[in-house]
């Protein structure tokens, strides 16, 4: 006994030790004038047979939030194979334009998160709204690996109230939105430090301009499929395409 | 040298002159002995008293997976990801020193969190700091203002029901604390294993059943759990009424 609580003794030090080490800085990104930036664009594709994801029932609430059985998490692929729901984006760029908003904004409707998918800068503030006349309670949970940690759990019982809270994400960039007095809702969000990102449309494609010339890592990711990625490169006032081309794994 | 039980009966002797008929207080609320000085050799005496007798459950690095979790529902706490239910301090926030020596002394109860009373206090402040450098948790939040309560009356429990109703408490507690509301057939917790919403009838609260206990609840939510936090829904007044009129569902207060 006394040598197994040594040894886990031992072990609980290394770990302490270990963490010390922890965290180094990371270059805060800068917000530059760019003149000359390039645009990075393309489609997004899917390929093979779409997944079939799993469905909850609309258990409770139901003259507010319908009937029947929802995809909370849903693979959106169209007719010509073009696929939803991705953000697209450029993880490691130290400088360049700045965001178009810092205001970012979540609605509950009808048992739903609007949006579903949405990138928010690091750190910001995220507007909730509750359109429905039950209580919902807004569950941020940051993902990091096959875990989940609770970033905030906040009441809303009343219809039409508004509240504010920062979305604090200190390991990953997933954030996945959850209502527990409706356990069909789900809503992600990606976060970045950096401006230079876009959800793409129903048509699978997107766009992104005022990049500062150079070579890139162009990143698209979907909560279900994963993340994939390109190397680019973009002239000044060029144009750079890049496709993707993602299927069940 | 005191021997053991004169340490026990000394300071309970003066808890218990402290905490008699101090209305504020929560019922257990441990004596806030001297804090050691946080030093390597208090470090080194925590890991020696983690290992001893916590890793068994919390696991080494405090994943909550040491050998002896496989026994228990549900899962021990993960002190890695930084999430704690049972705080003094706004909801999403990390807790204070105090609300981890609390924890480590009284236990959990409704839950597999066993008291550690009869540790030394010494070792459940190193056992403190040991948890703050697993969780990485780098600041002391502020903690929440709990303002004077009313006196209680038939009419502050009347309030009380109303308020249960208008914050829909009963989606999750049951139209009477019964853990019955249509939600709390679907709830889960961080680590995704089902959970129920509090039976408000069993009179056992996980973090003490004071009403001041029960005020720290609603305003701060139970992180890691579906509990939110009603903070910004309601007024103090409001919140004392609630937590009121929520202990005579268990009709032995």
């Amino acid at each position: 006994m006394r040598t197994l609580s040594t040894c886990m003794a031992l072990s609980v030090s290394f770990v302490l030790a270990v963490q010390a080490e922890d965290a180094f800085a990371k270059v805060a990104y800068k917000e530059v004038a760019v003149t000359n930036g390039g645009t990075v664009q393309g489609k997004i594709n899917f390929s093979g047979a779409v997944p079939n994801q799993p469905t909850e029932l609309i258990g409770k609430d139901n003259e507010v939030c319908g009937n029947g059985e929802v995809t909370p998490n849903p693979v959106q692929v169209g007719g010509g194979g073009e696929l939803a729901g991705v953000v697209v984006f450029i993880e490691d760029i130290s400088s360049g334009k700045a965001w178009s908003t810092t205001e970012f904004t979540l609605n509950q409707t009808k048992c739903t998160f609007e949006p579903y998918l949405q990138v928010m800068k690091k750190g910001a503030e995220l507007t909730i709204k509750n359109s429905d006349p039950v209580l919902h309670n807004v569950h941020p949970y940051e993902i990091i690996g096959d875990k989940r940690r609770t970033i905030f759990n906040m009441a809303q019982p009343d219809l039409n109230q508004v509240n504010t809270k920062k979305i604090k994400t200190r390991r990953s960039q997933v954030v996945q939105l959850a209502c527990d007095a409706h356990n069909w809702m789900s809503g992600w969000i990606y976060v970045q430090e950096n401006p230079y990102n876009a959800v793409v449309g129903a048509d699978g494609s997107f766009s992104i301009g005022d990049v500062p010339p150079g070579d890139y890592v162009l990143k698209a990711w979907h909560p279900v499929l994963g993340v994939q990625e390109q190397a680019f490169s973009v002239d000044a006032n060029g144009v750079a395409q890049v496709a993707f081309d993602f299927s069940a794994q | 040298m005191m021997r053991v039980f004169e340490k026990i009966a000394l300071p309970g002797t003066l808890a218990a002159a402290l905490f008699v008929g101090v209305a504020m207080v929560p019922s257990y609320a441990v004596a806030s002995t001297d804090r050691p000085e946080v030093n390597a050799g208090l470090m080194t005496m925590g890991e020696k008293v983690y290992g001893r007798e916590c890793a068994a459950c919390h696991g080494v690095k405090g994943e909550g997976d040491g050998p002896g979790a496989y026994l228990l529902f549900t899962k021990p706490r993960n002190f890695d990801l930084g999430v704690y239910m049972l705080r003094t301090t706004p909801n999403g926030e990390f807790p204070t020193d105090d609300d981890l020596f609390r924890a480590v002394t009284n236990g959990i109860p409704n839950s597999m969190m066993p008291s550690f009373r009869e540790l030394p206090a010494k070792e459940r402040w190193a056992l403190v700091e040991v948890v703050k450098r697993l969780s990485a948790i780098d600041e002391t939040p502020a903690t929440i203002d709990i303002p004077a309560a009313p006196q209680v009356t038939t009419a502050l429990l009347k309030q009380g029901e109303q308020v249960y109703t208008r914050l829909k408490c009963a989606a999750c507690h049951g139209a009477a604390g019964q853990a019955d509301g249509p939600s709390s057939l679907t709830l889960k917790n961080d680590a995704k294993e089902r959970v129920w919403a509090a039976d408000l009838t069993m009179g056992v609260f996980k973090g003490g059943s004071t009403a001041e206990d029960l005020y720290t609840r609603v305003i701060t939510g139970m992180d890691g759990s579906p509990m939110p936090s009603y903070a910004t829904q309601a007024s103090p007044d409001e919140i004392w009424a609630l937590v009121h009129y929520v202990k005579t569902l268990a009709k032995n207060e």
